[in-house]
């Protein structure tokens, strides 16, 4: 794959891409603060659906760190993005209180319903926001340390760890399914009320979740780049390229893999974390490896190794499911299926990549075939 | 780090199997000491997981004397199903030496470097870098942090990026993740850097892909990467296959200004060129050491002779 | 290859044997019958009834016992015979036994009967068919015997004298030692005797006559009692084992089934492929389309299922290679996001063409048996089947690796392309051939899932992620891993759900098998050697 060669933290490509991130923001809050009788007012249900998007972005650019250029390929990053989000549906089921279907002021309705007569050890302290701000870092940070490191020390890599990553969301979907879990089994954690004392359903806290996933993306965007610009950038395209090389000129591969693989759930994480109060459900669903695939298909649509690409595909795949699922639901999967083969056929550096690939195919047109420089 | 805290597993050792060990009976203090020694080794090995003489956790008597031996390598058995790779080989190095080492195919060449540098781990022997360094209880990047070097046969550079990133990478110092985060060139560096780039002849090529580089030039990038490294000792697997005539000049330029500030240990086919370099030389055939000496000793010698009958022109 | 005979025979052998036991073909209602059943003359009716007595069919009874309990009526409007429960709020018709709305009483005509028909009734039920010829059926009418009514000891005593039948023997002695167990007038030697026998059956009514004979009185009896309950104990321990270790067994190789074309496509090719599962998907709607070309031929459409199947996913297999896989050898990732794609395409079109719901699959008579070990210790036939078959396929696919032209010449390809080039291999032609194998016996595999678990689109999802795990954990590259592998996780599944439920069964297993890769990532079985280095 080819990726930029990273230089500068802001080059062209990312100050254009964040000021643009920035402005289309600021315009969809903008639009939704309007009163209401404006014609360019935004509508609460669109403003939590753009939100949507952005926490998918985010998860396809966690997602895009670690395979464009570590190479490490996750079907299962869905799972850090749930149990972010899982933890985020905690503190919104203890914040109902006593104004649940049963009025326990305790213990959430599904618990009510299934005879629980106290709250289980893990949920306590979930009616603390700091504490559920920390829980939503380490949560799926340790996750994804516990998963990982064994993993990589033993050097499980490639396609091998793609697939014990997708087995590992499967087997994560199977236990929340379960209702001996204590997350509200098949039907999730739901029927969320308020967020810190403001009701959910308002048009200006669909604007500040709007607002903070906006940030949150943008200072991940800057963060990931930060990361890639560096030498450790560089350490992550040697490792991505040839392993064992960097191995042997003295980077320890795995600790390098492990500290991308944490960094980037714990990404993960927040992006579920901000999801799961503009949908207002969270659900096993987040498990199903198809989820993760489908954001893995994101970041290769978009064109992986550039960071902005993950953004953009995520949004385009975004846009273009709530578009069929609504006009054409039938065609909405021979669309995806479409696009993970065509994709992967024909443009191996995705939309981002199009420009280049346009480039050297003219090129190779012109010269047939490029020599390499002799000394 | 100690051999014992690298240890993969400790198990528990049972005591009474001690008996089995047989030990001479002491003549004098200094076969006392070697006796108490061979115990404290067999223990540590055990205690190591291992099995009794497959790992000496202190330095072989060989490293212990005044002399200046900086690779050494004894007794050393690997086998891949059945087949030995490596059959008792014992070679020692010493310190700047630059040794070549001939063999036919499947002599266990690659495999010796593989042992060296931590990607084999044999069944048998012992593996010394220098007094301090017991290879067979590191890891790659542990035995890269000892000083020891390896260019592998198929040159490996990290094509993406460019030939002055590859070197960058290369650098010594600033390995870990936070590091490599934070890790910004100094001017000495940079200096560092300039200085290996003219030496490896790839100053105009600086900032160019490497995949977009000749094969001769990777594998001089290659070398350049190690010399980045200061390592104390050179492994170099084929540095000129593949080389035109004037390359392999060149490489035989660069590796004489190498010759005593590093050891080097370099494997090669080509005769021509294994004789142009003129160091010692050791011919491995089936795992073990045929013949060592210099060119002339080597080209006389009959059991090479008839080793080689057929398999080259030597 | 002998082994390879061996076992076709033995498959052979399996599907014709049930068959025999089904011969007899029962008699149906006949028009007659019914007619002179609604006749308002005594005489006709009597006919009637020892007409429908000679009948075995399950119907035939339950008219005949409706009759005896005054719970059968005419519809006097359409003349249909009608079952009307006691309550007078569920009916049934009569003949098909299908479910009515209750029908307005006013329109009923009780069908009645005499005392000495009742009587004849009872006879009918019982008697006829304890000595009906089929012992089969003899069976089964004792059991409804046993499981009915307060049994008679002279009736059993008198069925023992006649029968020949070892089962059946058995089960009256069974019965008879019950009895005699209850029966507070039985002497100290009788009650010996009957806990011999009893000591052979296991069922929770013999397990508590015997716990209450250890509480009785005699202490000979008692001391006996509780050693039959101990050895009865130790026998159901026995039983649930191995009922654990066919299950497993049984699973294990339906795991091998799904996976063993994935060990060749992913395994010997390297190909990831992640529409695998739909090529299963796609062999168990082959069996749905045959039944449907066939209906009334279940068998005969399952029969030739297997082949067809085998031609379905491979062709499918083959333009998958074609179109798609041939593109990106060599980008392992990349090959898995495109398959991924058109398993999606593949769901969404048996979704589309067929319908988004589950299709039935008929199962033929000679599936659904069961095989009798011991008494107590019995195997349904399909499961039998599926491990015959299972090991069937496998002999087959290690015969085509390991002993035919493709065979190596696959291995060649894998092993070093340009070099089989250069010898003349073509390599692309075995790509395609090795690939539509793979595929073909995905679909085999499918047919056979057909006959265990439902027909739908999201058939194949569910197995992907365990056959990639099987092949994984067997060793990738090794056929025998596959194997090995397939049938170690079904029965560590089996032992492990009744201890901790089938869900968490299942997730202990993938934590389980996830850590073994992080201890061994090249399998049980792993390839070594210098090429495995690189």
């Amino acid at each position: 794959m080819q990726s930029e060669q990273p230089e500068r933290l802001f080059a062209p490509s990312t100050l254009i891409f964040s000021a643009g991130i920035t402005l289309a923001s600021a315009a969809v809050i903008f639009c939704a603060l309007l009163p209401t009788g404006s014609p360019l007012h935004m509508g609460g249900y669109m403003v939590s659906l753009l939100g949507k998007y952005l926490c998918f972005a985010l998860l396809a650019l966690s997602i895009d760190l670690i395979w464009g250029y570590l190479g490490i390929l996750s079907l299962g990053h869905g799972a850090f993005f749930g149990l972010g989000g899982y933890a985020m549906g905690m503190y919104l089921m203890r914040e109902i209180g006593s104004r649940g279907m049963y009025g326990n002021p305790l213990l959430p309705d599904f618990m009510v319903f299934l005879n629980w007569k106290e709250l289980p050890w893990y949920w306590l302290g979930s009616d603390s926001f700091p504490f559920i701000c920390l829980l939503i870092l380490i949560l799926p940070g340790l996750a994804a340390f516990l998963f990982a490191w064994p993993a990589f020390r033993s050097r499980v890599s490639g396609v091998y760890l793609s697939i014990i990553t997708q087995a590992m969301t499967y087997a994560l979907m199977l236990a929340f399914f379960r209702n001996e879990m204590g997350f509200g089994g098949n039907n999730g954690l739901t029927d969320f009320k308020s967020l810190l004392g403001f009701p959910l359903q308002s048009e200006g806290m669909g604007a500040a979740l709007f607002a903070a996933s906006a940030l949150a993306l943008l200072l991940a965007f800057l963060l990931c780049r930060l990361i890639v610009v560096s030498r450790l950038g560089r350490v992550f395209i040697a490792v991505r390229d040839a392993e064992s090389r960097a191995r042997f000129i003295g980077y320890r591969v795995e600790y390098v893999k492990l500290a991308a693989f944490v960094f980037s759930a714990l990404l993960a994480g927040v992006a579920g974390a901000l999801y799961v109060p503009q949908v207002g459900i969270i659900n096993p669903g987040v498990f199903a490896p198809l989820f993760s695939v489908e954001m893995v298909v994101c970041v290769a649509l978009g064109g992986r190794g550039r960071l902005y690409g993950a953004i953009l595909g995520a949004l385009a795949v975004s846009f273009a499911k709530t578009w069929f699922t609504t006009a054409l639901p039938d065609v909405w999967l021979f669309f995806l299926g479409a696009l993970f083969v065509l994709v992967t056929l024909f443009l191996p550096g995705g939309l981002a990549g199009l420009p280049d690939q346009i480039q050297e195919a003219a090129r190779k047109k012109s010269v047939p075939s490029a020599a390499p420089l002799s000394a | 780090m100690s051999a014992a805290t690298l240890a993969p597993e400790k198990r528990h050792v049972d005591p009474a199997s001690y008996r089995e060990t047989s030990v001479a009976p002491p003549q004098n203090q200094s076969d006392l000491d070697e006796a108490a020694r061979a115990i404290l080794d067999d223990f540590n090995s055990r205690r190591h997981g291992l099995r009794p003489g497959r790992q000496i956790a202190t330095p072989p008597k060989a490293l212990r004397g005044q002399n200046n031996i900086s690779l050494y390598l004894e007794k050393i058995s690997v086998s891949f199903d059945g087949f030995k790779a490596l059959n008792n080989l014992t070679i020692y190095i010493d310190e700047g030496e630059l040794r070549c080492i001939i063999g036919p195919n499947g002599a266990g060449k690659t495999t010796m470097m593989d042992v060296i540098t931590g990607k084999t781990k044999p069944d048998r022997g012992s593996a010394w870098f220098t007094r301090e360094h017991n290879l067979l209880a590191l890891d790659e990047v542990g035995i890269t942090e000892a000083g020891i070097g390896r260019k592998f046969q198929k040159p490996s550079v990290f094509e993406e990026l460019s030939v002055l990133h590859n070197l960058e990478l290369a650098l010594k110092g600033k390995k870990s993740v936070f590091g490599a985060l934070r890790a910004r060139l100094s001017g000495e560096d940079k200096d560092f850097l300039e200085q290996t780039l003219k030496r490896i002849r790839l100053q105009e090529q600086r900032d160019m892909p490497t995949g977009r580089l000749s094969h001769g030039q990777k594998q001089w990038l290659e070398i350049g990467m190690l010399l980045a490294q200061k390592p104390k000792m050179l492994l170099l697997d084929e540095p000129v296959a593949g080389m035109t005539v004037r390359e392999i000049e060149r490489t035989i330029e660069l590796l004489r200004t190498l010759e005593g500030e590093q050891s080097i240990i370099l494997v090669e086919h080509d005769m021509e060129f294994v004789r142009a370099v003129a160091g010692k030389v050791t011919v491995l055939h089936q795992g073990s050491v045929l013949a060592e000496g210099n060119m002339d000793q080597i080209r006389n010698n009959q059991a090479v002779i008839e080793a080689y009958l057929g398999e080259s022109q030597c | 290859m002998f082994n390879c005979r061996r076992a076709i025979l033995c498959i052979c052998l399996l599907i014709f044997l049930p068959l025999r036991a089904y011969a007899a073909a029962e008699l149906t209602l006949a028009p007659e019958t019914l007619e002179s059943l609604k006749s308002a003359r005594v005489t006709d009716r009597n006919r009637a009834i020892e007409d429908l007595g000679r009948i075995l069919s399950e119907n035939a009874s339950t008219l005949l016992q409706a009759l005896r309990d005054g719970a059968l009526y005419v519809d006097k409007e359409d003349d249909s015979l009608i079952i009307l429960e006691a309550d007078g709020q569920k009916a049934a018709d009569a003949v098909s036994g299908t479910a009515l709305p209750a029908p307005d009483k006013s329109r009923l005509r009780k069908v009645g009967t005499s005392n000495s028909q009742r009587e004849a009734i009872t006879g009918f039920l019982s008697g006829r068919l304890l000595r009906h010829p089929d012992a089969d059926t003899r069976l089964r009418a004792l059991e409804n015997l046993l499981e009915r009514s307060q049994t008679d000891k002279n009736l059993l005593l008198s069925l023992l004298r006649d029968e020949k039948d070892p089962r059946i023997r058995q089960r009256l002695e069974g019965s008879l030692a019950l009895l005699s167990a209850r029966d507070p007038a039985s002497s100290p030697a009788e009650l010996l005797r009957a806990v011999e026998i009893l000591r052979d059956e296991a069922s929770p009514k013999t397990r508590q006559v015997l716990e209450e004979l250890q509480k009785g009185r005699d202490p000979a009896v008692a001391a006996a009692a509780d050693k039959a309950l101990y050895t009865l104990r130790v026998t159901a321990d026995r039983v649930s084992m191995l009922e654990t270790l066919f299950f497993g067994l049984s699973l294990g190789s339906i795991l091998v089934l799904t996976s063993i074309g994935l060990a060749v496509t992913f395994g010997v090719m390297g190909v990831i492929n992640m529409a695998h599962g739909e090529l299963v998907m796609l062999g168990a709607y082959t069996v749905w389309g045959m039944q449907q070309l066939l209906p009334g031929r279940p068998g005969l459409a399952l029969l030739l299922s297997v082949p067809a199947a085998f031609l379905v996913s491979g062709s499918t297999g083959a333009l998958l290679e074609r179109c798609v896989i041939r593109h990106l050898y060599g980008r392992p990732l990349e090959t898995l996001l495109a398959t991924f794609g058109v398993s999606l395409i593949l769901q969404q079109a048996v979704r589309t063409l067929i319908s988004p719901m589950n299709r039935a699959v008929e199962s033929p008579e000679f599936m659904s048996g069961m095989l009798h070990i011991t008494g107590n210790f019995s195997l349904t036939c399909n499961r039998i089947y599926v491990i015959c078959f299972c090991l069937g396929v496998f002999i087959l696919i290690y015969a085509i690796m390991h002993k035919t032209r493709l065979g190596l010449e696959v291995r060649a390809v894998t092993q070093n392309r340009p070099i089989a080039r250069s010898l003349g291999v073509n390599a692309s032609a075995v790509d395609s051939m090795t690939f539509a194998l793979g595929s073909g016996v995905a679909g085999m595999a499918g047919a056979a899932l057909s006959q265990l678990t439902n027909v739908g689109p999201n058939l194949g999802q569910g197995y992907i992620v365990d056959s990639f795990l099987v092949v994984v954990f067997g060793g990738v590259g090794n056929l025998w891993g596959t194997l090995c592998g397939g049938l170690i996780l079904g029965l560590v599944n089996k032992i492990l759900e009744p201890v901790s439920g089938a869900m968490l069964a299942k997730i202990i297993l993938l934590a389980g098998v996830i850590l073994f890769m992080q201890a061994k990532p090249k399998g049980l079985f792993p390839e070594r050697g210098r090429a495995a280095e690189n």
